[in-house]
Protein backbone atom coordinates (compact mmCIF):
# COMPACT_ATOMS: atom_id res chain seq x y z
CA UNK A 1 0.00 0.00 0.00
CA UNK A 2 1.13 3.46 -0.97
CA UNK A 3 -0.25 5.36 1.94
CA UNK A 4 1.13 8.83 1.96
CA UNK A 5 2.23 9.73 5.06
CA UNK A 6 3.07 13.35 4.68
CA UNK A 7 5.69 15.19 6.59
CA UNK A 8 7.06 18.94 5.93
CA UNK A 9 5.57 18.22 2.27
CA UNK A 10 7.39 15.31 1.40
CA UNK A 11 6.23 11.45 1.75
CA UNK A 12 7.62 8.26 1.84
CA UNK A 13 6.05 5.52 -0.56
CA UNK A 14 7.56 2.17 -1.68
CA UNK A 15 10.79 3.32 -0.14
CA UNK A 16 10.97 6.46 -2.34
CA UNK A 17 10.57 10.88 -1.46
CA UNK A 18 7.45 12.21 -3.43
CA UNK A 19 6.41 15.69 -3.51
CA UNK A 20 3.37 16.18 -1.75
CA UNK A 21 0.86 19.28 -1.83
CA UNK A 22 -1.98 20.85 0.64
CA UNK A 23 -4.77 20.92 -0.43
CA UNK A 24 -7.61 23.42 1.39
CA UNK A 25 -11.31 22.45 1.24
CA UNK A 26 -14.14 25.35 1.52
CA UNK A 27 -14.12 24.95 5.10
CA UNK A 28 -10.95 25.31 5.71
CA UNK A 29 -9.69 21.57 6.33
CA UNK A 30 -6.40 21.26 4.94
CA UNK A 31 -5.32 17.96 3.18
CA UNK A 32 -1.72 17.10 2.43
CA UNK A 33 -1.35 14.73 -1.11
CA UNK A 34 0.81 13.19 -2.40
CA UNK A 35 1.57 15.44 -5.84
CA UNK A 36 1.01 12.12 -8.28
CA UNK A 37 -2.64 11.31 -6.50
CA UNK A 38 -2.91 15.24 -6.61
CA UNK A 39 -2.39 15.60 -10.71
CA UNK A 40 -5.48 12.86 -11.13
CA UNK A 41 -7.14 16.27 -10.83
CA UNK A 42 -6.61 18.65 -13.99
CA UNK A 43 -7.71 21.43 -12.35
CA UNK A 44 -5.06 20.95 -9.53
CA UNK A 45 -2.10 20.01 -11.85
CA UNK A 46 -2.88 23.77 -13.33
CA UNK A 47 -3.18 24.99 -10.27
CA UNK A 48 0.54 23.02 -8.80
CA UNK A 49 1.69 24.07 -11.85
CA UNK A 50 0.93 28.23 -11.69
CA UNK A 51 2.37 27.82 -8.50
CA UNK A 52 2.25 29.58 -5.24
CA UNK A 53 2.05 28.30 -1.26
CA UNK A 54 0.12 28.25 1.60
CA UNK A 55 -1.97 25.49 0.16
CA UNK A 56 -4.29 25.23 -2.78
CA UNK A 57 -7.70 26.48 -2.24
CA UNK A 58 -10.72 24.39 -3.66
CA UNK A 59 -13.66 26.79 -2.51
CA UNK A 60 -16.47 24.58 -4.25
CA UNK A 61 -15.79 21.52 -2.22
CA UNK A 62 -16.15 20.61 0.93
CA UNK A 63 -13.91 18.60 3.84
CA UNK A 64 -16.14 15.52 3.63
CA UNK A 65 -16.46 15.43 -0.32
CA UNK A 66 -12.73 16.32 -0.42
CA UNK A 67 -11.55 13.40 1.31
CA UNK A 68 -13.73 10.91 -0.78
CA UNK A 69 -12.35 12.12 -3.82
CA UNK A 70 -8.69 11.95 -2.65
CA UNK A 71 -9.40 8.41 -1.16
CA UNK A 72 -10.58 7.63 -5.06
CA UNK A 73 -7.07 9.58 -6.32
CA UNK A 74 -4.84 8.03 -3.91
CA UNK A 75 -5.79 4.27 -4.98
CA UNK A 76 -5.98 5.21 -8.38
CA UNK A 77 -2.47 6.81 -8.61
CA UNK A 78 -0.88 3.86 -6.80
CA UNK A 79 -1.69 1.78 -9.13
CA UNK A 80 1.56 0.16 -10.17
CA UNK A 81 2.50 -0.40 -13.94
CA UNK A 82 2.88 -4.24 -14.48
CA UNK A 83 3.43 -5.53 -17.78
CA UNK A 84 -0.01 -5.74 -19.61
CA UNK A 85 -1.25 -9.31 -18.83
CA UNK A 86 1.07 -10.37 -16.24
CA UNK A 87 -0.96 -11.88 -13.07
CA UNK A 88 -0.82 -9.30 -11.12
CA UNK A 89 -2.15 -6.48 -13.35
CA UNK A 90 -5.49 -8.52 -13.55
CA UNK A 91 -4.90 -8.58 -9.85
CA UNK A 92 -4.38 -4.83 -9.30
CA UNK A 93 -7.40 -4.23 -11.60
CA UNK A 94 -9.48 -6.35 -9.91
CA UNK A 95 -8.82 -4.71 -6.75
CA UNK A 96 -9.24 -1.65 -8.31
CA UNK A 97 -12.92 -2.32 -9.19
CA UNK A 98 -13.47 -3.86 -5.72
CA UNK A 99 -12.29 -0.43 -4.39
CA UNK A 100 -14.38 1.36 -6.81
CA UNK A 101 -17.57 -0.34 -5.88
CA UNK A 102 -17.00 -0.11 -2.52
CA UNK A 103 -16.46 3.49 -2.70
CA UNK A 104 -19.66 3.90 -4.44
CA UNK A 105 -21.36 2.53 -1.52
CA UNK A 106 -23.29 6.04 -0.68
CA UNK A 107 -26.60 8.11 -0.59
CA UNK A 108 -27.76 9.91 -3.95
CA UNK A 109 -26.83 13.36 -2.30
CA UNK A 110 -23.28 12.21 -1.18
CA UNK A 111 -23.18 10.66 -5.30
CA UNK A 112 -24.30 14.22 -6.31
CA UNK A 113 -21.68 15.98 -4.16
CA UNK A 114 -18.98 13.95 -5.79
CA UNK A 115 -20.19 14.21 -9.17
CA UNK A 116 -20.32 18.37 -9.12
CA UNK A 117 -16.88 18.08 -7.37
CA UNK A 118 -15.46 15.75 -9.74
CA UNK A 119 -16.48 18.06 -12.72
CA UNK A 120 -15.08 20.89 -11.10
CA UNK A 121 -11.71 19.04 -10.00
CA UNK A 122 -11.52 17.64 -13.43
CA UNK A 123 -10.88 13.86 -12.17
CA UNK A 124 -12.66 12.35 -15.77
CA UNK A 125 -12.31 8.60 -14.21
CA UNK A 126 -13.99 9.93 -10.73
CA UNK A 127 -17.38 11.68 -12.98
CA UNK A 128 -17.48 8.81 -14.96
CA UNK A 129 -17.69 6.92 -11.98
CA UNK A 130 -20.64 8.57 -10.17
CA UNK A 131 -22.32 9.43 -13.07
CA UNK A 132 -22.46 5.36 -14.12
CA UNK A 133 -23.32 4.88 -10.72
CA UNK A 134 -26.35 7.26 -10.65
CA UNK A 135 -27.22 6.36 -13.87
CA UNK A 136 -27.66 2.26 -13.20
CA UNK A 137 -29.67 3.77 -10.20
CA UNK A 138 -31.97 5.19 -12.43
CA UNK A 139 -32.10 2.61 -14.74
CA UNK A 140 -34.75 0.28 -13.84
CA UNK A 141 -37.08 3.48 -11.94
CA UNK A 142 -40.23 5.18 -13.40
CA UNK A 143 -40.38 8.90 -14.53
CA UNK A 144 -42.11 9.16 -11.09
CA UNK A 145 -39.63 7.40 -8.99
CA UNK A 146 -36.47 9.05 -10.38
CA UNK A 147 -38.62 12.81 -10.36
CA UNK A 148 -38.62 11.81 -6.12
CA UNK A 149 -35.06 11.00 -6.48
CA UNK A 150 -33.78 14.35 -7.95
CA UNK A 151 -36.83 16.57 -6.48
CA UNK A 152 -38.81 17.39 -9.93
CA UNK A 153 -41.85 18.66 -10.17
CA UNK A 154 -44.20 16.62 -13.73
CA UNK A 155 -44.68 19.77 -15.21
CA UNK A 156 -46.16 17.99 -18.22
CA UNK A 157 -50.06 18.91 -18.82
CA UNK A 158 -51.98 16.02 -18.84
CA UNK A 159 -52.49 15.82 -22.81
CA UNK A 160 -48.24 15.99 -23.08
CA UNK A 161 -48.18 13.12 -20.89
CA UNK A 162 -50.46 10.86 -22.82
CA UNK A 163 -48.89 11.73 -25.86
CA UNK A 164 -44.99 10.70 -24.48
CA UNK A 165 -46.55 7.96 -22.66
CA UNK A 166 -47.50 6.62 -26.76
CA UNK A 167 -44.09 7.50 -27.97
CA UNK A 168 -42.77 5.17 -25.50
CA UNK A 169 -45.56 2.49 -26.04
CA UNK A 170 -44.57 -1.01 -26.63
CA UNK A 171 -41.24 -0.65 -26.71
CA UNK A 172 -39.88 1.00 -23.34
CA UNK A 173 -41.79 -0.19 -20.62
CA UNK B 1 -29.39 12.37 6.29
CA UNK B 2 -32.72 14.00 4.76
CA UNK B 3 -36.09 12.71 4.95
CA UNK B 4 -37.40 9.89 3.38
CA UNK B 5 -39.60 11.40 0.11
CA UNK B 6 -38.16 14.87 1.07
CA UNK B 7 -36.54 16.82 -2.12
CA UNK B 8 -33.20 15.80 -2.05
CA UNK B 9 -30.92 19.34 -1.79
CA UNK B 10 -27.77 17.98 -3.79
CA UNK B 11 -29.34 15.89 -6.46
CA UNK B 12 -31.89 18.78 -7.36
CA UNK B 13 -29.43 21.30 -7.44
CA UNK B 14 -27.75 19.23 -10.03
CA UNK B 15 -26.74 21.52 -13.51
CA UNK B 16 -27.67 20.62 -16.70
CA UNK B 17 -24.80 19.26 -17.89
CA UNK B 18 -24.46 17.01 -15.29
CA UNK B 19 -27.32 16.11 -15.42
CA UNK B 20 -26.16 15.31 -19.71
CA UNK B 21 -23.02 13.69 -17.59
CA UNK B 22 -25.46 11.20 -16.29
CA UNK B 23 -28.21 10.61 -18.93
CA UNK B 24 -24.95 10.22 -21.23
CA UNK B 25 -24.29 6.37 -19.63
CA UNK B 26 -28.29 5.28 -20.13
CA UNK B 27 -28.76 2.79 -22.59
CA UNK B 28 -31.40 3.86 -24.89
CA UNK B 29 -34.33 2.25 -23.47
CA UNK B 30 -34.06 4.44 -19.62
CA UNK B 31 -32.86 7.05 -21.49
CA UNK B 32 -36.53 7.30 -23.73
CA UNK B 33 -38.51 7.10 -20.03
CA UNK B 34 -36.37 10.13 -18.95
CA UNK B 35 -37.71 12.26 -21.22
CA UNK B 36 -41.11 11.83 -19.13
CA UNK B 37 -39.53 13.50 -15.93
CA UNK B 38 -40.24 16.86 -16.65
CA UNK B 39 -39.82 19.31 -19.53
CA UNK B 40 -36.35 20.81 -18.57
CA UNK B 41 -35.47 16.81 -19.10
CA UNK B 42 -37.17 16.17 -22.25
CA UNK B 43 -35.49 19.56 -23.73
CA UNK B 44 -32.25 18.24 -22.88
CA UNK B 45 -32.32 14.83 -24.00
CA UNK B 46 -34.24 16.30 -27.46
CA UNK B 47 -31.13 19.49 -27.75
CA UNK B 48 -29.07 18.76 -31.03
CA UNK B 49 -26.17 19.64 -28.97
CA UNK B 50 -25.82 16.90 -27.04
CA UNK B 51 -27.33 13.96 -29.96
CA UNK B 52 -23.80 12.96 -29.98
CA UNK B 53 -23.33 11.61 -26.36
CA UNK B 54 -26.89 10.04 -26.11
CA UNK B 55 -27.65 6.51 -27.03
CA UNK B 56 -29.98 6.11 -29.85
CA UNK B 57 -33.11 3.49 -30.61
CA UNK B 58 -34.00 2.09 -33.64
CA UNK B 59 -35.98 5.03 -35.30
CA UNK B 60 -37.03 2.85 -38.77
CA UNK B 61 -36.01 0.70 -41.58
CA UNK B 62 -34.55 1.59 -44.52
CA UNK B 63 -36.33 -1.02 -46.99
CA UNK B 64 -34.94 -1.94 -50.60
CA UNK B 65 -37.39 -3.16 -53.38
CA UNK B 66 -35.92 -5.21 -56.43
CA UNK B 67 -38.51 -6.31 -58.42
CA UNK B 68 -38.64 -9.73 -60.15
CA UNK B 69 -39.03 -8.30 -63.40
CA UNK B 70 -35.31 -8.03 -64.04
CA UNK B 71 -36.47 -4.32 -66.38
CA UNK B 72 -38.38 -2.86 -63.37
CA UNK B 73 -36.30 -0.54 -61.42
CA UNK B 74 -35.07 -1.27 -58.04
CA UNK B 75 -36.10 1.36 -55.50
CA UNK B 76 -35.80 1.90 -51.98
CA UNK B 77 -37.65 4.04 -49.26
CA UNK B 78 -37.90 4.71 -45.51
CA UNK B 79 -39.90 3.76 -42.91
CA UNK B 80 -40.41 5.28 -39.80
CA UNK B 81 -41.50 4.05 -36.78
CA UNK B 82 -40.65 6.46 -34.24
CA UNK B 83 -43.37 9.07 -34.00
CA UNK B 84 -40.77 11.84 -33.70
CA UNK B 85 -38.34 10.99 -36.45
CA UNK B 86 -34.85 12.31 -36.10
CA UNK B 87 -33.73 14.65 -37.75
CA UNK B 88 -31.85 12.68 -40.70
CA UNK B 89 -31.46 12.74 -44.18
CA UNK B 90 -32.85 9.11 -45.61
CA UNK B 91 -33.87 10.68 -48.32
CA UNK B 92 -29.63 10.55 -48.55
CA UNK B 93 -29.53 13.68 -50.60
CA UNK B 94 -26.21 14.91 -49.20
CA UNK B 95 -24.78 12.02 -51.56
CA UNK B 96 -23.43 13.16 -54.93
CA UNK B 97 -26.19 13.31 -57.83
CA UNK B 98 -25.90 9.38 -59.21
CA UNK B 99 -26.27 8.15 -62.93
CA UNK B 100 -28.47 4.88 -62.12
CA UNK B 101 -29.98 3.42 -59.46
CA UNK B 102 -28.06 2.71 -55.96
CA UNK B 103 -28.13 -0.46 -53.97
CA UNK B 104 -28.60 -0.16 -50.36
CA UNK B 105 -27.13 -3.57 -49.49
CA UNK B 106 -26.67 -3.46 -45.74
CA UNK B 107 -27.32 -0.77 -42.66
CA UNK B 108 -24.84 -1.53 -39.04
CA UNK B 109 -25.41 1.01 -36.11
CA UNK B 110 -26.23 3.99 -38.24
CA UNK B 111 -23.90 3.62 -41.32
CA UNK B 112 -25.55 2.26 -44.63
CA UNK B 113 -23.20 0.07 -47.05
CA UNK B 114 -24.61 1.29 -51.02
CA UNK B 115 -23.28 -0.40 -54.31
CA UNK B 116 -23.30 3.00 -56.54
CA UNK B 117 -23.82 2.17 -60.65
CA UNK B 118 -21.14 2.60 -62.45
CA UNK B 119 -20.78 5.16 -65.14
CA UNK B 120 -18.75 5.05 -68.75
CA UNK B 121 -16.03 2.66 -67.88
CA UNK B 122 -15.80 3.22 -64.46
CA UNK B 123 -17.08 0.13 -62.61
CA UNK B 124 -19.69 -0.01 -59.75
CA UNK B 125 -18.39 1.02 -56.33
CA UNK B 126 -19.21 0.44 -52.44
CA UNK B 127 -20.10 3.33 -50.76
CA UNK B 128 -20.49 3.93 -46.87
CA UNK B 129 -22.63 6.92 -45.73
CA UNK B 130 -23.58 8.09 -42.62
CA UNK B 131 -27.33 9.74 -42.69
CA UNK B 132 -27.38 11.08 -39.42
CA UNK B 133 -24.32 13.54 -39.95
CA UNK B 134 -24.25 13.66 -44.06
CA UNK B 135 -21.23 12.21 -44.34
CA UNK B 136 -19.82 9.47 -47.37
CA UNK B 137 -16.90 7.86 -47.90
CA UNK B 138 -16.18 5.71 -51.83
CA UNK B 139 -14.32 2.63 -51.01
CA UNK B 140 -11.23 2.18 -53.23
CA UNK B 141 -12.53 -0.95 -55.78
CA UNK B 142 -12.08 -4.59 -54.30
CA UNK B 143 -9.79 -7.33 -56.51
CA UNK B 144 -13.86 -8.24 -57.93
CA UNK B 145 -15.97 -5.67 -58.98
CA UNK B 146 -18.75 -5.02 -56.62
CA UNK B 147 -22.30 -6.54 -58.11
CA UNK B 148 -21.07 -8.81 -61.01
CA UNK B 149 -23.30 -11.80 -61.65
CA UNK B 150 -22.25 -15.47 -62.70
CA UNK B 151 -22.77 -16.16 -66.29
CA UNK B 152 -25.54 -17.79 -67.95
CA UNK B 153 -23.86 -21.01 -67.57
CA UNK B 154 -23.02 -20.39 -64.33
CA UNK B 155 -19.47 -19.95 -64.54
CA UNK B 156 -17.32 -17.07 -62.59
CA UNK B 157 -18.13 -15.19 -59.28
CA UNK B 158 -21.10 -13.43 -58.20
CA UNK B 159 -20.27 -10.62 -56.08
CA UNK B 160 -23.56 -9.14 -55.25
CA UNK B 161 -23.78 -9.82 -51.72
CA UNK B 162 -21.67 -7.48 -49.10
CA UNK B 163 -22.07 -6.69 -45.99
CA UNK B 164 -20.78 -3.85 -43.23
CA UNK B 165 -19.15 -4.28 -39.62
CA UNK B 166 -19.49 -1.46 -37.52
CA UNK B 167 -19.55 -1.03 -33.54
CA UNK B 168 -18.67 2.16 -32.24
CA UNK B 169 -18.54 0.92 -28.64
CA UNK B 170 -15.44 -1.22 -29.63
CA UNK B 171 -13.56 1.16 -32.02
CA UNK B 172 -14.36 3.73 -35.17
CA UNK B 173 -13.03 1.59 -37.81
CA UNK B 174 -15.54 -0.10 -40.02
CA UNK B 175 -14.93 -3.24 -41.92
CA UNK B 176 -16.87 -4.28 -45.39
CA UNK B 177 -17.05 -7.72 -46.79
CA UNK B 178 -17.47 -8.74 -50.32
CA UNK B 179 -18.70 -12.31 -50.46
CA UNK B 180 -17.16 -14.17 -53.70
CA UNK B 181 -19.79 -16.52 -54.46
CA UNK B 182 -19.79 -19.41 -57.17
CA UNK B 183 -22.37 -21.76 -58.51
CA UNK B 184 -21.97 -25.03 -56.80
CA UNK B 185 -22.24 -27.62 -59.87
CA UNK B 186 -23.93 -30.60 -58.38
CA UNK B 187 -26.95 -28.89 -57.02
CA UNK B 188 -26.92 -25.54 -58.60
CA UNK B 189 -26.80 -23.61 -55.29
CA UNK B 190 -24.44 -20.78 -54.67
CA UNK B 191 -21.28 -21.05 -52.27
CA UNK B 192 -19.20 -18.78 -50.71
CA UNK B 193 -15.49 -19.22 -52.32
CA UNK B 194 -13.59 -16.31 -50.83
CA UNK B 195 -14.59 -13.41 -48.78
CA UNK B 196 -12.58 -9.89 -49.51
CA UNK B 197 -12.59 -8.05 -46.39
CA UNK B 198 -12.26 -3.95 -46.41
CA UNK B 199 -10.83 -2.25 -43.06
CA UNK B 200 -10.88 1.53 -42.58
CA UNK B 201 -8.41 1.58 -40.35
CA UNK B 202 -5.62 0.39 -43.22
CA UNK B 203 -8.11 2.02 -45.93
CA UNK B 204 -7.33 -1.42 -48.00
CA UNK B 205 -8.85 -4.99 -48.97
CA UNK B 206 -8.13 -8.27 -48.09
CA UNK B 207 -9.17 -11.90 -49.52
CA UNK B 208 -9.83 -14.39 -47.43
CA UNK B 209 -10.44 -17.97 -48.68
CA UNK B 210 -13.08 -19.81 -46.94
CA UNK B 211 -14.14 -23.81 -46.53
CA UNK B 212 -18.28 -22.61 -45.54
CA UNK B 213 -20.44 -25.14 -47.54
CA UNK B 214 -23.21 -23.39 -46.43
CA UNK B 215 -25.01 -20.24 -47.27
CA UNK B 216 -25.97 -18.66 -44.05
CA UNK B 217 -23.90 -16.02 -42.22
CA UNK B 218 -23.72 -13.15 -40.76
CA UNK B 219 -22.05 -10.36 -39.51
CA UNK B 220 -22.15 -9.12 -35.68
CA UNK B 221 -20.30 -6.37 -34.03
CA UNK B 222 -16.88 -7.70 -34.96
CA UNK B 223 -17.72 -11.17 -34.83
CA UNK B 224 -19.02 -13.43 -37.41
CA UNK B 225 -21.60 -16.53 -36.48
CA UNK B 226 -22.15 -19.38 -38.76
CA UNK B 227 -24.79 -21.22 -38.23
CA UNK B 228 -24.87 -24.70 -40.55
CA UNK B 229 -28.58 -26.13 -41.62
CA UNK B 230 -27.78 -29.87 -40.73
CA UNK B 231 -31.09 -30.62 -38.63
CA UNK B 232 -34.25 -31.25 -41.08
CA UNK B 233 -36.69 -29.59 -39.04
CA UNK B 234 -34.88 -25.89 -38.66
CA UNK B 235 -36.47 -24.32 -41.68
CA UNK B 236 -35.15 -20.93 -41.59
CA UNK B 237 -33.04 -19.39 -39.22
CA UNK B 238 -33.20 -15.41 -38.52
CA UNK B 239 -30.13 -14.22 -36.81
CA UNK B 240 -29.88 -11.36 -34.25
CA UNK B 241 -29.18 -8.59 -31.86
CA UNK B 242 -31.06 -7.56 -29.04
CA UNK B 243 -30.68 -5.95 -25.69
CA UNK B 244 -27.09 -7.47 -25.79
CA UNK B 245 -27.94 -10.60 -26.32
CA UNK B 246 -27.91 -12.93 -29.61
CA UNK B 247 -30.91 -14.24 -30.48
CA UNK B 248 -32.59 -16.37 -33.15
CA UNK B 249 -35.84 -17.23 -34.78
CA UNK B 250 -36.97 -20.88 -35.13
CA UNK B 251 -39.85 -22.18 -37.19
CA UNK B 252 -41.23 -25.16 -37.11
CA UNK B 253 -42.88 -25.17 -40.18
CA UNK B 254 -43.65 -29.36 -40.23
CA UNK B 255 -45.08 -29.54 -37.07
CA UNK B 256 -48.79 -29.24 -36.64
CA UNK B 257 -48.20 -26.38 -34.13
CA UNK B 258 -46.50 -24.34 -37.00
CA UNK B 259 -44.51 -22.09 -34.71
CA UNK B 260 -42.25 -19.37 -34.62
CA UNK B 261 -39.53 -19.13 -31.55
CA UNK B 262 -37.22 -16.60 -30.16
CA UNK B 263 -34.34 -18.26 -28.53
CA UNK B 264 -31.67 -16.20 -26.74
CA UNK B 265 -27.91 -17.47 -26.06
CA UNK B 266 -27.96 -15.65 -22.33
CA UNK B 267 -24.30 -16.37 -21.71
CA UNK B 268 -21.18 -16.53 -23.84
CA UNK B 269 -20.92 -17.81 -27.42
CA UNK B 270 -20.19 -21.73 -26.40
CA UNK B 271 -23.69 -21.73 -24.10
CA UNK B 272 -26.95 -23.31 -25.84
CA UNK B 273 -29.84 -21.26 -26.53
CA UNK B 274 -32.32 -21.33 -24.75
CA UNK B 275 -36.42 -20.87 -25.99
CA UNK B 276 -37.63 -17.19 -24.67
CA UNK B 277 -40.92 -17.21 -26.40
CA UNK B 278 -43.20 -19.28 -28.72
CA UNK B 279 -45.86 -18.40 -30.46
CA UNK B 280 -48.07 -19.93 -33.34
CA UNK B 281 -48.07 -18.39 -36.55
CA UNK B 282 -51.88 -18.86 -36.81
CA UNK B 283 -51.88 -16.26 -33.86
CA UNK B 284 -49.31 -13.91 -35.69
CA UNK B 285 -51.41 -13.70 -39.01
CA UNK B 286 -54.19 -15.34 -38.76
CA UNK B 287 -54.95 -18.70 -41.43
CA UNK B 288 -52.70 -18.97 -44.35
CA UNK B 289 -54.13 -16.84 -47.25
CA UNK B 290 -51.81 -18.52 -49.81
CA UNK B 291 -50.61 -22.03 -50.50
CA UNK B 292 -46.84 -19.67 -50.48
CA UNK B 293 -44.50 -21.62 -48.58
CA UNK B 294 -43.49 -18.56 -46.72
CA UNK B 295 -45.89 -16.14 -46.33
CA UNK B 296 -43.61 -14.01 -43.79
CA UNK B 297 -40.48 -12.76 -43.15
CA UNK B 298 -38.50 -11.74 -40.22
CA UNK B 299 -37.30 -8.19 -40.39
CA UNK B 300 -35.37 -7.65 -37.37
CA UNK B 301 -35.31 -7.60 -33.31
CA UNK B 302 -35.85 -4.35 -32.18
CA UNK B 303 -32.23 -3.36 -30.59
CA UNK B 304 -33.83 -2.41 -27.10
CA UNK B 305 -37.29 -3.63 -26.71
CA UNK B 306 -38.88 -7.23 -26.68
CA UNK B 307 -40.35 -6.37 -29.78
CA UNK B 308 -39.82 -8.32 -33.35
CA UNK B 309 -40.42 -6.88 -36.90
CA UNK B 310 -42.15 -9.16 -39.49
CA UNK B 311 -42.95 -8.49 -42.89
CA UNK B 312 -46.53 -10.26 -44.18
CA UNK B 313 -46.18 -10.90 -47.95
CA UNK B 314 -49.78 -11.02 -48.70
CA UNK B 315 -51.24 -8.30 -46.98
CA UNK B 316 -47.56 -6.50 -48.29
CA UNK B 317 -47.56 -5.51 -44.51
CA UNK B 318 -44.87 -4.94 -42.29
CA UNK B 319 -46.06 -5.67 -38.36
CA UNK B 320 -44.55 -5.50 -34.88
CA UNK B 321 -45.28 -8.06 -32.83
CA UNK B 322 -44.63 -7.64 -28.91
CA UNK B 323 -43.45 -10.27 -26.71
CA UNK B 324 -44.20 -8.94 -23.64
CA UNK B 325 -48.28 -8.17 -24.65
CA UNK B 326 -47.80 -10.94 -27.15
CA UNK B 327 -49.83 -8.66 -29.66
CA UNK B 328 -49.31 -7.98 -33.09
CA UNK B 329 -49.51 -4.42 -34.24
CA UNK B 330 -49.48 -3.18 -38.48
CA UNK B 331 -46.58 -0.35 -38.83
CA UNK B 332 -47.90 -0.02 -42.20
CA UNK B 333 -48.28 -1.19 -46.10
CA UNK B 334 -44.57 -1.08 -47.14
CA UNK B 335 -46.07 -1.07 -51.56
CA UNK B 336 -43.85 -0.24 -54.53
CA UNK B 337 -43.75 -2.13 -57.68
CA UNK B 338 -45.14 -5.89 -57.53
CA UNK B 339 -44.28 -8.92 -56.95
CA UNK B 340 -40.64 -7.91 -55.81
CA UNK B 341 -37.72 -8.88 -52.98
CA UNK B 342 -38.02 -6.40 -49.99
CA UNK B 343 -34.81 -6.24 -48.24
CA UNK B 344 -35.39 -4.51 -44.44
CA UNK B 345 -32.54 -2.57 -42.58
CA UNK B 346 -32.85 -1.49 -39.17
CA UNK B 347 -31.63 2.11 -38.68
CA UNK B 348 -30.29 3.84 -35.59
CA UNK B 349 -29.15 7.32 -35.72
CA UNK B 350 -25.10 7.71 -34.96
CA UNK B 351 -24.52 11.24 -34.67
CA UNK B 352 -20.82 11.04 -34.24
CA UNK B 353 -18.62 12.07 -36.95
CA UNK B 354 -16.35 8.88 -38.00
CA UNK B 355 -16.41 8.84 -41.91
CA UNK B 356 -13.39 10.89 -43.38
CA UNK B 357 -15.31 13.27 -46.26
CA UNK B 358 -13.91 13.58 -49.93
CA UNK B 359 -12.70 16.82 -50.63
Amino acid sequence: MAAADSCDGISTSGGGWEKTVTLVSSDDARFEVREAAASLSQTVRRMIRAGGDGGIPLPKVDARTLSTVLEYCNKHAAVPAPAPESSSAEAAAVDLEWFDKELMHVDLATLCSLIRAADYLEVAGLLDLTCKTVADMIKSKTAEEIRQMFGIQNDFTPEEEEQLSRENAGVFE
Amino acid sequence: MMEKGSPNQAAAGLPDDLIVEILARLPAGPLCRCKCVSQSWRALISDPAHRARFAHTLSGFFVFSRPHSASAPSSWSFIAIQQSPPLVDTALSFLPPSHGEIDILDSRNGLLLLRCPGEGDRHPCYVVCNPATAEWVALPQPSQTPGQQCDRDGRGLKTTSAALGFNPAVSSCFYVFQLMEEKWVYNNVNVIRAVEIYSSETGAWISRLSGWKDRLVFFAGNKTYFKVQDRAYITCVFVGHSQGRLRYVHEDDEQPGDSLSICVLEGNVNEEFTVKHSVRKMDLFGPRKSRWPKEHQTVAFHPDGNLIFLYHRPSDRLMCYDMNRREMHVICDVGGVKPCQHLFLPYVPYYSRVLVSPN
